[in-house]
């Protein structure tokens, strides 16, 4: 595992706090996460339904269910951490799927199979988050990786319909449609300009 | 990011065409997509040992051609 420094927004302060990155998380990593976040999780989403308001509509995730592919090499596990605990967790992909948008269809890309942030840091399952932050935080290391591995920025991503406005304005995405294979999720996707500009913007807020 | 490490590759001429070729389709380096490869590969042969089939599908031929790896 690696950790590199990176900031998450304190929601009580509205100020950034040091946190870190961790890459090349591991399934006992991810495993000990799930057993501190599911509690909360399951918890918050049954006070939803019983008070008849929307429930998240990954509250059934389980990160041990999900963990194992991380001994494989075509999948990676980040982490953000934050005063001791994990504050969000994303796994990627590179081998399975490739590029739709021009000029670089066909090409590989960094593909988010789940990203999560910890309950407490979601309303409504908790009615005041902790932080805010960390899926932008986890987005931008996916377009990391992807350069880094030579993939220039291109991600993409099934997006759970609660999130879509998240992928589509926070993180610039471009929509392809609903992808009958796949519940008619929407599958969203990051070019390589569109990483470009996210990373400059990233930089300059 | 991880730690990497360094080996010689030999390859024929052809193999390394064959390399070279791809590395300029998927615009990557030739170490890239011998790196991509290897995670494909293994990606494969987990599945195909837990017993599940790799096919490939022609939408206009209305075919499926099983591989075997």
């Amino acid at each position: 595992m690696s950790r590199i420094q990176t900031t998450i927004i304190d929601r009580a302060t509205k100020q950034p706090v040091p946190a870190w990155l961790i890459d090349n998380l591991d399934s006992d990593a991810v495993n000990t996460v799930e057993e501190a976040w599911s509690g909360t999780r399951i918890a918050g989403a049954a006070r939803l339904h019983q008070t008849g308001q929307a429930v998240p509509e990954h509250w059934h995730w389980d990160w041990r269910r999900k963990s194992a592919k991380l001994r494989l090499l075509a999948y990676r596990g980040f982490g953000i951490e934050c005063e001791d605990a994990m504050q969000g967790l994303m796994m990627t992909s590179t081998a399975k799927h490739t590029a739709r948008l021009e000029p670089d269809a066909g090409k590989p890309l960094v593909y988010i199979e789940y990203l999560e942030a910890a309950p407490w840091n979601i309303r409504p399952i908790v009615d005041e988050p902790k932080y805010g932050g960390v899926g932008i935080r986890l987005f931008e290391a996916a377009i990391r990786y992807s350069q880094a591995e030579g993939f220039h920025g291109r991600v993409g991503l099934l997006s759970l319909p609660q999130a879509d406005n998240f992928y589509a304005n926070t993180c610039g995405m471009t929509s392809l449609g609903e992808d009958s294979h796949a519940q008619d999720l929407i599958y969203f996707e990051l070019a390589r300009v569109q990483a470009e500009q996210f990373l400059l913007e990233e930089e300059e807020s | 990011m991880a730690q990497k490490r360094t080996m010689t590759l030999n390859l024929t001429d052809a193999e390394m065409n064959a390399l070279q070729e791809l590395a300029i389709r998927k615009d990557l380096s030739k170490t890239a997509v011998l790196r991509q490869a290897l995670r494909l590969y293994q990606l494969v042969d987990e599945r195909l040992a837990n017993g599940e089939k790799l096919f490939f599908e022609d939408d206009e031929k209305k075919q499926s051609e099983l591989v075997v790896l």
